[in-house]
């Protein structure tokens, strides 16, 4: 699912914000993106993880992916939405602070992740593609959730 | 080779267990029967035995296919009288029978494990003196008819004599005619050998031709004359068997009916299944209907007509359906596929299509915005739904047989291991649970019947000689109860000692020596489910194996279960466990914290409790920096969820210094207070009150809401490892709570069942309690001009009744409570008061009298007031009314309840008194009535012998005239004639009474008459309006 770099094909990505940078995942990884932001909180739970919430009948936790990646604690905003991913069979929520495009990338693109990015996001990060305007993170999953 | 994710391997896996379960309850009835062989029996272990043969000789298991192969040799023995099923030769097979399911069970490792030992074991008996009545002997008489058994193509015949075909008949034997032709060039001599000798294993060759003898099994003799060999076959193998057994060598088989002649057997297959008639309702899969396909579907198994009695299909279990998830990690991965009756099935697939029904009419209603439509929709979703979910969780229900099955032999091996004889009984085996309890009931309940049978049962000499029969007995007994599945497990043997449970936890360290004191027979039961409790003496090979009934307990809890113990000593032990239907769906309390809500299995909740908020002060005590509310007269710990859930941080304010409770306790406990006070809001305190199976506490939450059915959702992995919750479930609207976990809540908190015991210790050692002399009187009236009052400690519970329910029988007042009659008393009954007036609502005050519950009725509502006033039993005092007392300036009338009862029922009390036996009893000296009643049926509620004095003389009479009979004095110090110190100086100062121990007792607390009792030689000394104290002092005098 994460052979991002590995391929010279195009590779759909995924992009979001966190702190108006900009992170991408394989859009294969996506199960959906969802707006309504009523989570459950889970005490003595881990620090990155929110709550647990109800998607249509399934309970999927749901982690601050700013947390996750060594930032301070989101804020919701009107924009805030819930990255569902799949890892391992899993359904996980994301929180993010802002969706964007869909990305297609040639796995040539794809650069490995430069030696100076920090330790936290650098062990989840897989590579970084070089579009034409910026330069997109993008995340493993499976690091991510773990 | 073996592929573990092969299909038919999976299939072959599930219908071989299954198959043993049911060679093991059946070998165990066969051993039964001794010689008187019920050949019925022997023949489906023989047919059971032979599927598991042919699935495994066609997925070369050889294993076990060489175990089965001498299974059958053996049950052939049995079925032909040669050897009598006898202990010892059933052992051999029932250790077959554990290899085969270990073999099955490791199917991937199988082939490689060392079966010496039953094969040794199956081949001694099977080798073993062979017994006198031979078979050929009934060959001798020579009937008068004779069948004739001709081929069809007339190229070949036999006669057999209608007797034999008859007995043949009666022993549900089949007669086939087998075909050979060894010039066939796909047949090796090697082949056909192997052939003819499970032929002869199988069953017995009538005739053959040629003769058994000539023929041409080697190479060499293959010029022999005969073209081919003609076999004559009498077996209970069906032809599906038959096929298997002869699979890889060609031949023509032919089954020889009754008055149909000889049939071939494929054609039978294909045409025909009606022929057999146990397979007449049956639904065969098709793939077994033809011989050819047999390699394709492991048919052996399917072909037992039992298996296929019930129409059961394969369908697999939705792994998100499976609920296994929802009980944290479970490491067998067996049950992968479940079955289902066909006619469950076909309800659901109903169901489903009654909700698509449902959903256009709901969408057309939607459309059309119609109201009522809309209404009428929803009311027969919610049924579908509702039956939908009755279905699928039947699916998933099995019953509990499956568990049980195995316990006859379990305890059999048991009982022949040790020389003991003991009977099990079992009831209630059809009683079902879900799929996920069953699996995970098997390791506690044997560990419990093993103990049973180990420990619990005597040796029959020891049981003789305690005047019991010989063999003891042991019951195992599930039912239903209140939605929720009991089991218990029963036994008639030596019971468990207590106080040598005590003992033992003590030196273990497990509970200190004051605490051991203190403790209830009962508790001191339970003291075996605490972790690293194993009453070391008693480890042997059997049930010793390093596992406690604490890992019993946490295996029971993690499936939603609750185990309390009960046993007495010499007369037998009995376990209870109490079981939810279903993991997947369970009642629930909810509760809330903040805005939060949480669910709390119902099993877990014994009972609500609402403290105003102005009552909170009086009642939230502290004991050793805890907070506990006293509940009937027990302190409860309380453990507050926002606590737990570390959701007041910041939000309250944190006192510096407690904002009520008593000042010297408070300083004291200040830096150790856990949770500040609640200080702002004039909250109540919502109390629901939680059972671990071992103990209980008071969980605070903010507010106690709803009870709900709950569909219980696996939490994701980053939630696995933090405790406190079973799980999630979505609420009516839409949001997830959590489901909290009572067992771990208490673990996280620093709560255990000891710590409960510490605290009523704790407390009593610092004297925390308020003001000794002071009573709390619960006041009520029965809706006449009178007010009164009744000691608030002996009140069991208030329960809220409706007068119309009120009936009266044999001119007394009484309602049907629970299943029982609750007897009620209104106090104008006996005392010349007002009388009770029936209005709507009326309360019971349920008291404990002479070993039932009693309500006195009472309009409300009442009113608890603490007071140390003095009875003053002057003017007032009458039948059922102690005397007076003055409370907030007016006269109240103090009832004993006792008296009242004794006035209407002396019948209840005189049993009683007759009932003074062998045990020691309790010399109760006490000149007031209303005391002597309380203390009296204080100590007998707690299974005491009492005898009853009202003053120092009648008590030194009846201690010199019945010295004997006496264990323990207890007595008021200030009464007339002799007082209690009298009673007590005289007593030491006789050499009778020499060890004899006086606990005094006084209505008030004064440390002058505590240091003269002392003197006088009083052993210690109690306040006797402390019912608790009395009775901790009180046991720690008398032998259990």
């Amino acid at each position: 699912m994460n052979e991002t770099k590995t391929n010279s094909e195009l590779i759909e990505i995924c992009t979001f914000y966190l702190r108006n940078q900009i992170y991408g995942v394989n859009i294969q990884n996506v199960r959906e993106i969802n707006k309504n932001q009523v989570y459950t909180k889970t005490p003595r739970a881990p620090e990155f993880v929110l709550g647990v919430m109800n998607l249509r009948g399934r309970i999927v936790t749901v982690i601050d992916l700013a947390v996750k990646l060594g930032l301070s604690p989101s804020r919701t905003t009107s924009e805030t939405r819930i990255l569902i991913v799949d890892s391992h069979n899993e359904y996980v929520g994301l929180l993010i602070d802002r969706i964007g495009d869909v990305v297609s990338a040639p796995g040539a693109d794809i650069d490995p992740p430069p030696a100076n990015l920090d330790d936290v996001a650098g062990a989840m990060t897989v590579g970084v593609y070089k579009s034409p305007g910026l330069l997109i993170n993008i995340l493993d999953i499976d690091r991510v959730v773990e | 080779m073996i592929d573990k994710n092969d299909e038919n391997l999976q299939i072959f896996i599930d219908e071989s267990l299954e198959h043993i379960a049911d060679i093991e309850s059946e070998l165990l009835a066969i051993e039964e029967r001794g010689a008187n062989i019920d050949d019925a029996i022997v023949n489906k272990v023989y047919r059971a035995a032979h599927s598991i043969k042919g699935g495994a000789g066609f997925l070369g298991l050889i294993n076990i296919m060489a175990i089965t192969h001498e299974m059958e040799t053996i049950l052939g023995k049995f079925r032909n009288r040669e050897i009598v099923p006898e202990p010892a030769t059933i052992d051999p097979l029932l250790m077959a029978a554990d290899m085969l399911r270990n073999l099955i069970n490791n199917v991937e490792a199988g082939n490689s494990y060392d079966i010496s030992e039953p094969m040794n074991a199956l081949l001694s008996v099977k080798d073993g003196p062979p017994k006198d009545t031979e078979p050929e002997s009934r060959d001798a008489a020579v009937p008068p008819d004779i069948a004739e058994i001709q081929f069809p193509d007339g190229t070949g015949g036999f006669q057999l004599p209608f007797e034999k075909l008859r007995s043949y008949r009666n022993a549900d034997k089949r007669i086939y005619l087998i075909l050979f032709d060894p010039a066939d060039p796909q047949i090796t001599p090697d082949e056909l050998k192997n052939a003819v000798d499970s032929l002869e294993q199988c069953g017995y060759m009538e005739a053959s031709s040629p003769d058994r003898d000539r023929f041409p099994l080697h190479p060499d003799q293959q010029t022999a004359a005969e073209p081919r060999i003609t076999i004559l076959y009498a077996t209970i193998l069906t032809p599906e068997d038959l096929n298997i057994l002869l699979k890889p060598t060609p031949c023509k088989i032919y089954e020889y009916l009754e008055g149909e002649g000889l049939v071939p057997i494929s054609e039978l297959f294909e045409t025909a299944p009606v022929e057999n008639p146990d397979e007449d309702r049956t639904v065969f899969p098709k793939t077994t209907a033809a011989p050819e396909d047999i390699p394709e579907t492991p048919a052996p198994a399917e072909t037992n007509p039992q298996a296929l009695h019930d129409r059961v299909p394969e369908i697999s279990a939705e792994p998100s359906v499976d609920s296994k998830e929802t009980v944290k990690e479970r490491k067998s991965d067996s049950g992968k596929s479940l079955r289902v009756n066909i006619g469950l099935l076909d309800s659901l697939m109903q169901l489903a299509g009654e909700l698509v029904l449902s959903r256009n009419q709901l969408i057309r209603a939607i459309s059309r915005s119609e109201r009522r439509l809309l209404e009428v929709c929803g009311q027969r979703i919610d049924h579908i739904t509702s039956d939908l979910q009755d279905a699928v969780m039947r699916t998933r229900m099995q019953p509990i047989w499956n568990v049980f099955g195995k316990f006859p032999r379990v305890v059999r091996d048991i009982a022949q291991d040790l020389n003991k004889k003991i009977e099990l009984t079992i009831e209630g085996k059809e009683v079902e649970l879900d799929k996920s309890i069953i699996e995970n009931l098997n390791d506690p309940l044997t560990h419990i019947i093993r103990n049973a049978a180990d420990h619990g049962i005597e040796s029959p000499e020891t049981r003789r000689m305690a005047g019991k029969d010989p063999t003891g007995r042991i019951m195992l007994h599930a039912y239903h109860e209140a939605g929720q599945v009991n089991i218990e497990i029963s036994d008639n043997g030596k019971g468990m000692d207590g106080g040598r449970i005590a003992e033992i936890a003590v030196q273990k360290r497990l509970i200190t020596e004051e605490q051991a004191q203190g403790m209830s027979l009962r508790e001191k039961l339970e003291l075996i489910f605490l972790p690293g409790f194993s009453t070391s003496r008693s480890i042997t090979e059997l049930s010793g194996r390093g596992v406690g009934m604490d890992v019993v307990k946490t295996n029971l809890e993690r499936i939603g279960g609750v185990v309390d113990v009960d046993s007495v000593q010499g007369q037998g032990t009995a376990i209870r466990i109490k079981l939810p239907l279903t993991l997947a769906i369970i009642p629930s309390l909810l509760v809330a914290d903040g805005d939060e809500r949480y669910a709390v299995p119902q099993a877990n909740v014994m009972e609500l409790v609402r403290i105003p908020y102005s009552k909170i002060k009086n009642k939230l005590e502290y004991a050793g920096g805890a907070e506990v509310i006293r509940l009937r007269g027990r302190l409860l710990p309380l453990m507050r969820l926002s606590h737990f859930l570390g959701s007041n941080d910041g939000r309250k304010n944190t006192p510096q210094t407690p904002y009520f409770g008593n000042g010297e306790n408070a300083k004291d406990t200040e830096a150790m207070l856990p949770v500040p006070i609640d200080a702002a809001g004039a909250k109540p305190l919502n109390i629901a009150v939680v059972t671990t199976g071992v103990f209980k506490y008071g969980l605070v939450v903010d507010q106690l809401l709803d009870t709900e059915e709950i569909v219980v959702k696996p939490l994701g992995r980053h939630l696995k490892e933090c405790k406190g919750y079973t799980g999630a479930t979505i609420l009516g609207d839409g949001r997830v709570a959590l489901i909290l976990d009572i067992s771990e809540l208490a673990g996280l908190s620093g709560l255990s069942s000891v710590q409960d015991e510490h605290l009523e210790i704790e407390q009593w050692k610092n004297g925390v309690r308020k003001a000794e002399g002071a009573q709390t009187w619960l006041l009520f009236s029965n809706g006449g001009k009178e007010q009164f009052a009744v000691d608030l400690q002996i009140v069991e519970r208030i329960q809220k009744i409706h007068c119309r329910d009120i009936e009266y029988t044999g001119g007394r007042r009484c309602m049907a409570f629970r299943n029982t009659t609750l007897i009620l008393f209104d106090i104008a009954d006996v005392a010349d008061v007002d009388a009770f007036k029936e209005e709507s609502d009326a309360l019971a005050l349920i008291f404990y009298i002479a070993g039932m519950d009693v309500g006195i009725l009472a309009a409300p509502p009442v009113d608890s007031v603490e007071t140390d006033s003095r009875i003053d039993s002057g003017g007032f005092k009458q039948p059922g009314v102690a005397g007076s007392i003055i409370i907030n300036g007016k006269t109240v009338l103090v009832v004993d309840v006792f008296d009242l009862a004794e006035t209407i029922h002396p019948e209840w009390f005189s049993e009683q008194k007759a009932a003074v036996g062998l045990q020691k009893n309790i010399l109760l000296a006490e000149d007031t009535k209303l005391f002597r009643n309380q203390m009296k049926c204080a100590m007998e509620n707690e299974g005491y012998r009492v005898i009853e004095t009202g003053d120092g003389a009648e008590a030194w009479e009846c201690l010199t005239s019945r010295h004997d009979e006496i264990a323990l004095v207890v007595t008021d110090l200030e009464m007339p004639n002799m007082d209690g110190f009298e009673l007590a100086r005289r007593i030491r100062d006789d050499a009778r009474f020499g060890s004899l121990p006086v606990i005094a007792v006084s209505s008030l607390e004064g440390g002058e008459d505590i240091q003269r009792g002392k003197e006088c030689g009083v052993t210690e000394h109690q306040v006797k309006l402390n019912r608790e104290k009395l009775i901790q002092s009180v046991r720690r005098y008398m032998p259990c």
